[in-house]
């Protein structure tokens, strides 16, 4: 309950700082009258074409990823587990560059999320493929990491062909994971897929509380298991599809964020799922804000903080789980 | 009349039949031990009667075929109590009790008196009450097989299909398990209860169905009948010592029949 109350308490911050804070010193009186004010002033330009969008889409990416890691881990029954690592995140990836390098994204906006779903969807269908219907969270982990394998490869490729330099710096510069200049077509693209994505995988928890007792007991429990593989991987390419297109790789959110969380809310996979989501929009909103006040020469993308976060997270949870296997 | 009955139940695996003809039918009041050598299908026949693995034949639940029940209210009726079941998450004793209500949940949430009553009394029956608050994880095995009965209990189901809940207990608390079984039973329950204890079985069960290792039937009688018939012996190739003791019958595994003693 205290997680609750604090994250609820936070969220709003977050995402009023993340709103007035930018590159362009304008000040808060005036942002937040030019959000209402209806006329065309610079402050109000700022306020509803750049501030607005990036805030909320900080916001919607990292509830999508938090609930995402909080749902693939209940899933899976391990808590090293999220969407980067079984390959979701690198196939939307792909999907995304590949709408980016055949023009797609600049004819039809819708392009960009679809792109980046499907490569998602693909990845599960073919990790579900590669590891068998009754497979072990380790066939499933070692899946993932052939899928991850073979979509950084393509991307990889589309780099190498790429038709000038500043195309594959485009590319490049696109898959380090940004919020900066992401528009409101961005936001209306990306959104009602990420919120149904949230939706789906938020609704998913009391199967996974019986799936804690294992497959049979969940089963005997009137789990339908072949539904809730349905549900997490349609929910997972939902989110993490849509949300990776629009911003790029963002890792480590889906793995952060529920485990900081696990032991607060009784280690139960239901009572973490709608914490994680918003807590993982916490930890966007202010990663996005850190990388605005840094003083950096060129801003730093946001998908490379989270990863200069989270990587030595994975190393503190690997050690972790060592310690417990001995 | 029976509560769950499976007939003409056939399954294979890689080939090998493993169950061949089945027929296995519990009613309230009834403690049914399945018993039968190691790979004679028992757990299999108990996931089938659970409708969790589909395999040729019928079961039926109230006279229903059991896939023709909604999945929640079938969740309500039948009990399972997988066999070395665990927790894969850290939860207190309470909370993975308090799972066991999930098919009486309304989608709202929440939990009614109801629900707190069923999983007070079933701590309190499997006897846990006193580490309610410890993690799951941090328990003995015999403590957690009780958790997970209870778990099993706290459904409020009207068949409950056991699978070797007294393995790795202590003498006392195979024995608290299998009481508890026989007086669920007694209070109307129907019970079928997997285990390798031939002891506890012939103490506690008012029914024994054995399995042979051709996936047959080899009997379906009281213990009394059983122990008179020598079909245990034969089917486990075993000599057993009987006796009795208060008026009931027990008997114990003695020696192993070399192939000249069986032929």
């Amino acid at each position: 309950m205290a997680v609750r109350i604090a994250l609820l308490t936070l969220f709003p911050i977050l995402l009023v700082a993340s709103f007035l804070i930018g590159p362009a010193a304008v000040p808060a009186g005036d942002l937040l009258s030019g959000l209402f004010s209806g006329q065309a002033s610079p402050a109000a330009l700022i306020a509803l074409e750049i501030r607005l969008p990036r805030a909320l889409l900080g916001a919607l990416v990292g509830a999508g990823l938090g609930m995402a890691g909080a749902a693939l881990q209940g899933y899976l029954r391990n808590p090293l587990a999220e969407p980067s690592l079984i390959g979701a995140s690198s196939s939307a990836s792909l999907g995304a560059v590949l709408a980016i390098y055949f023009g797609l994204s600049a004819t039809a906006p819708l392009a960009l999320p679809v792109a980046g779903m499907l490569g998602a969807g693909l990845a599960m269908l073919l990790i579900q493929g590669l590891a068998g219907r009754d497979a072990s969270v380790l066939m499933l982990i070692l899946a993932g990491l052939a899928v991850q394998t073979l979509a950084g490869s393509l991307t990889s490729l589309a780099l190498n062909l790429a038709p000038n330099p500043h195309a594959a710096l485009e590319i490049a510069f696109w898959l380090l994971g940004s919020l900066t200049d992401r528009t409101n077509d961005h936001l209306l693209v990306s959104a009602p897929f990420i919120i149904a994505g949230i939706l789906v995988l938020g609704g998913s928890g009391r199967a996974l509380d019986a799936l804690g007792l294992g497959e049979r007991t969940a089963g005997s429990m009137g789990v339908d298991l072949n539904a809730l593989r349905w549900r997490i991987i349609i929910g997972t390419v939902l989110s993490v599809g849509a949300a990776v297109a629009v911003t790029g790789s963002i890792g480590f959110v889906g793995l952060v964020v529920p485990h900081l969380l696990r032991r607060a809310t009784g280690n139960q996979p239901s009572k973490l799922l709608w914490p994680s989501a918003l807590a993982g929009a916490c930890l966007l909103l202010a990663a996005d804000i850190l990388v605005r006040l840094l003083p950096t020469n060129d801003e730093l993308k946001l998908g490379v903080v989270t990863g200069l976060i989270g990587a030595p997270f994975f190393f503190h949870l690997l050690l972790k789980t060592r310690e417990r296997m001995r | 009349m029976s509560l769950l009955s499976a007939r003409n139940i056939r399954f294979s695996r890689g080939g090998r039949p493993v169950l061949d003809g089945v027929d296995l039918s519990v009613g309230a009041g009834e403690c049914v031990g399945l018993i039968g050598p190691n790979g004679a299908g028992k757990s299999t026949l108990l996931s089938v009667m659970a409708g969790l693995l589909k395999a040729d034949g019928a079961v039926a639940l109230d006279g229903k075929p059991l896939e023709k029940w909604p999945r929640p209210e079938r969740a309500r009726r039948i009990g399972f109590l997988e066999q070395g079941a665990t927790c894969h998450w850290p939860l207190t004793v309470e909370r993975v009790v308090t799972l066991g209500r999930l098919p009486h949940a309304s989608p709202w949430g929440g939990e009614a008196a109801a629900d707190r009553a069923a999983i007070a009394r079933a701590m309190q029956q499997c006897d846990v009450t006193h580490f309610a608050e410890r993690s799951v994880t941090s328990l003995s095995g015999g403590e957690r097989a009780r958790v997970m009965l209870a778990r099993a209990l706290a459904g409020d189901p009207s068949v409950l299909l056991a699978d070797e809940p007294a393995a790795g207990l202590d003498p006392y608390h195979q024995l608290q398990v299998m009481e508890l079984l026989a007086g669920l039973a007694a209070d109307g329950m129907a019970v079928v209860v997997v285990l390798h204890d031939l002891t506890l079985a012939l103490r506690h069960c008012t029914r024994l169905c054995l399995l042979d290792e051709a996936g047959k039937v080899a009997a379906d009688t009281g213990p009394g009948e059983l122990l008179d018939s020598g079909a245990l012996g034969r089917v486990y190739g075993i000599e057993l010592l009987r006796g009795g003791h208060e008026g009931a019958p027990f008997a114990l595994p003695w020696r192993r029949l070399t192939a000249e003693m069986r032929a």
